[in-house]
């Protein structure tokens, strides 16, 4: 079963506020640029000491904000560690280029998926938990790209399905095993390519046994109006990523996937070798922040950021000076 | 033509959700179209014989045609939710301005003697209407009408995005998983349809004519 | 009890100026043909327009056969009264004869009864059946087209035909023939006929009682012999060209003028008929180089008087004009 790319994911998974995503997305495609030349304020811009060959690191994110949040809290740990860093990140990066370009040089860290550099990029298999994903990943991207993975987050964005907590109470559905045994209570809601798609509805049959609910509601487009479609009480379940902003509040809650259908996709800062020789202290600085970020830890970030509108930039640093890895 | 092979072949192999997506296309078209046709055709008239409502509708739908169909698909959503009567409501809207318009200046296009004959002869407006007015204006009632069929038609595909049904849903497969075979299988029966809407439109049309 | 009868009748278009009809009373008899004559703003069509109330009056009364219009539905009234006007009106999304069907249809009528009063008329404005019952108008002459019209207005023998410049719009050659035949059909026919018109030498062409209309109101009413020999004011005179002779001598039939048979007709045979006007008879007797006499015939040709140029001249002066 392959894992849905990333950047795919965007077209339909822009997480949830609708206009207002879209015309922010719409903006920052077509002018945004103007927004990424500030200095993050706040942090000393007391000149690194360092030698003047070592080079100064830039860091890399993909075109949504989940990504690039967790990017710019790479850019603030590495500017209070004084280690030399671009003042701002290369974000908008499809996944397709993010690797190559890591592996050019043009950028030197940026956080991928396990999933995705498994399937996508190295085309392989693994077992479904963890810490397989993980290994194989780590081992290939070193042996064939001579890139270092450094620790794994808790935070597993990877297709799932979410309910609210009040159907879920009513019906007893908790996983998808439920789900599947409950069928004839249940209208699905999914985006219409997800019935066509391998792994989507037909990956969920193949793990769990023939499942055919109440209804299929088929809704195109954002990720947002199959919230919206919930959220009206047009269908009972939704095909969802385990960390979409809409997740955080609603009072929705995510299934759990016992049988694993779905493939991991833990996030975790992937930097070039020479970058982590140049900087010895990289490797800590950056994984101060794995045990941080959680799924639930990460889907409220989501949310000020896709619901709330604010900059990743500035939920990035709010999250850091809440959790205390940088002065307020 | 290898494309348009692969399409067929998936469209047999599913061809009961195709059939099923064809019929919800139809229905919301021809049900879109009744609602155009109902609510407007009668408007038309009303525009012609008073100023203020002439006004108001030509005001009204002029600025709903400006708006985006999926925007007024969106923005239906607070007020009717999600599925088949959202998409109609949509759709009607998107109906109503050729119709309108097309009434109007058909039943302007009368000429006044023959009006004012019909009613010195001592028929009442119910019978001015239907038995002159109506058909003297009806080929250019239905050449709005068949303009409306066909953007109707068209629009209707996005009703997949507020689960209205349809060949939308199939055409967004198509899109979502790269499936050139997919998306044909969709989009070709829309392409089809509006084109047997053509045909049978201005075969109407045709007939209305000659009658003149 | 008159066909048609005026009380008072006024038309006021909100507070502007002065009415378009302004209080005007007439009396028409059955079987007359009355014109309404005069300038254009003066009221004749507000007039007319009101007998089918596809005008409204202000105040007054109107009745038709004894009737007030407002007496009985307006669709009631106007499938009594035939009415044409200018533009013809034809129905084109319909033949000939569906048009001339419409009032009878309206009234219910019998379909073979339709059939048949369908042919009658066709036969009587001049238009074979056969030829032109499904013909649409848009296929007919302008001459053609009215004819239908009036046709459509007998459909259900009103006893009041309004006519609202009917030969306006037709050529002046088919006009004139137009013109003979509604006098042909009104000798056939007999009824109450509105006409409005602003041309002169049709109205008194055509009249049987002319009224003069200025302003809204009515100038003078009467016979066209009267209105030209004795005009009620300056204006009148004006209009009906009362100091022209031969205008004189157009409103006088030859029967008044014709002395009577002594002996033979003149030989040379040059007639004309009794009803004509002495101003066509004049032309006549100026045309001929042979004998200053013709011969006056009855409807059937028969001579029954004869007519000289001395006949004519006793025709005399006109009466004193009043001062305006």
């Amino acid at each position: 079963m392959t894992v849905t790319e990333k950047t795919e994911r965007t077209t339909v998974r822009p997480a949830v506020s609708t206009r207002r995503e879209l015309l922010i997305r719409a903006a920052l495609g077509a002018g945004g640029m103007a927004l990424a030349v500030d200095l993050p304020i706040g942090v000393s811009a007391a000149t690194p000491a360092v030698h003047p060959s070592k080079k100064t690191l830039t860091i890399g994110a993909k075109d949504f904000s989940e990504n690039q949040i967790v990017a710019y809290m790479y850019l603030y740990l590495l500017q209070i560690a004084n280690i030399p860093v671009n003042g701002d990140i290369k974000k908008n990066l499809a996944s397709g280029i993010a690797t190559p370009a890591l592996v050019k040089g043009d950028i030197d860290i940026f956080p991928e998926y396990t999933g995705t550099g498994l399937e996508a990029i190295l085309k392989q298999k693994a077992s479904h938990n963890a810490k397989a994903y993980y290994d194989a990943v780590s081992a290939g991207y070193q042996k064939k790209f001579k890139l270092t993975w450094l620790d794994m987050y808790p935070m597993n964005d990877t297709q799932g399905f979410a309910t609210t907590r009040a159907f879920s109470e009513k019906t007893g559905i908790k996983t998808i095993a439920d789900m599947v045994k409950h069928a004839s209570e249940v209208r699905l809601i999914v985006a219409t390519e997800y019935l066509g798609r391998a792994d989507g509805l037909p990956g969920v049959k193949r793990v769990y046994g023939n499942f055919t609910p109440k209804e299929i509601v088929q809704i195109a487009g954002a990720g947002s109006l199959r919230y919206a479609a919930l959220l009206q009480g047009r269908g009972d379940i939704v095909e969802a990523f385990t960390t979409d902003a809409a997740l955080a509040g609603n009072n929705l809650v995510v299934l759990g996937d016992p049988k694993g259908y779905a493939p991991p996709d833990n996030l975790a800062p992937v930097v070039r070798d020479d970058a982590l020789a140049a900087y010895p202290n990289l490797k800590t600085v950056l994984n101060k922040l794995a045990p941080k970020i959680t799924n639930a830890a990460i889907t409220k970030l989501n949310y000020q950021a896709d619901i709330q509108g604010k900059d990743p930039k500035d939920v990035a640093r709010t999250f850091l000076q809440d959790q205390g890895l940088i002065k307020k | 033509m290898d494309a348009l092979g692969a399409a067929w072949q998936y469209a047999l192999a599913n061809r009961d959700q195709l059939i099923g997506a064809v019929v919800v296309q139809v229905e919301l078209s021809l049900f879109a179209l009744l609602t155009g046709v109902a609510l407007c055709v009668p408007l038309g008239i009303l525009a012609t014989r008073n100023r203020l409502v002439s006004l108001a509708t030509i005001n009204l739908f002029g600025t709903a045609r400006a708006i985006p169909s999926i925007a007024i698909l969106f923005l239906a959503i607070p007020f009717l939710g999600f599925g088949f009567t959202p998409s109609l409501v949509a759709l009607a809207v998107l109906a109503c301005p050729p119709i309108l318009v097309n009434t109007n200046a058909g039943f302007m296009g009368v000429a006044p003697p023959v009006v004012e004959a019909a009613r010195g002869m001592g028929m009442n407006p119910w019978q001015v209407l239907l038995r002159v007015e109506l058909p003297l204006a009806l080929p250019v009632v239905l050449a709005g009408v068949r303009t409306a069929a066909l953007e109707v038609i068209a629009s209707a595909t996005l009703a997949t995005f507020i689960a209205g049904g349809g060949l939308g849903d199939i055409i967004t497969q198509g899109l979502g998983n790269q499936r050139v075979d997919v998306l044909l299988a969709g989009a070709i029966p829309v392409a089809l349809l509006a084109l047997l809407a053509e045909v049978l439109f201005s075969g109407l049309q045709r007939l209305a004519r000659l009658s003149v | 009890m008159s066909a048609v009868a005026f009380e008072h009748v006024v038309k006021r278009y909100g507070d502007r100026g002065r009415p378009a009809v302004d209080d005007c009373s007439l009396a028409v008899e059955e079987g007359q043909l009355v014109i309404l004559l005069g300038p254009s703003g003066c009221g004749k069509t507000t007039l007319l327009k009101m007998v089918n109330r596809l005008i409204e009056p202000t105040a007054g009364r109107i009745l038709v056969g004894g009737t007030e219009i407002h007496d009985l539905p307006a669709t009631e009234l106007r499938r009594r009264i035939g009415y044409v006007i200018q533009q013809t009106g034809l129905f084109p999304h319909m033949t000939v004869e569906k048009n001339i069907a419409v009032v009878p249809d309206l009234l219910h009528w019998e379909k073979r009864r339709t059939s048949a009063r369908i042919d009658e008329l066709l036969e009587m404005v001049g238009l074979p059946p056969g030829e032109y019952r499904k013909r649409r108008p848009r296929e007919l002459s302008g001459g053609q087209q009215q004819r239908v019209g009036l046709a459509r207005a007998l459909a259900a023998d009103p006893a009041l035909l309004l006519m609202d410049e009917p030969f306006g719009a037709i050529d002046a050659i088919t006009r004139t023939r137009l013109q003979d035949e509604l006098l042909r059909i009104q000798q056939q026919v007999r009824k109450t006929v509105l006409f409005v018109t602003h041309d002169v030498e049709e109205a008194l062409r055509l009249a049987d009682l002319l009224v003069v209309m200025r302003d809204g109101h009515i100038v003078q009413a009467g016979p066209p012999r009267v209105i030209v020999n004795d005009p009620a004011d300056a204006f009148v005179a004006q209009l009906v060209g009362a100091d022209d002779p031969l205008r004189r001598l157009s409103v006088v039939p030859v029967s008044d003028l014709m002395r009577p048979l002594n002996g033979a007709a003149p030989a040379h045979g040059r007639t004309i008929a009794a009803d004509a006007d002495a101003r066509a008879a004049l032309a006549l007797l100026i045309d001929g180089a042979d004998g200053q006499s013709i011969a006056v015939t009855d409807a059937s040709g028969q001579a029954i008087g004869i007519l000289t140029l001395r006949d004519i001249e006793r025709v005399g002066g006109r009466a004193a004009v009043p001062s305006p």
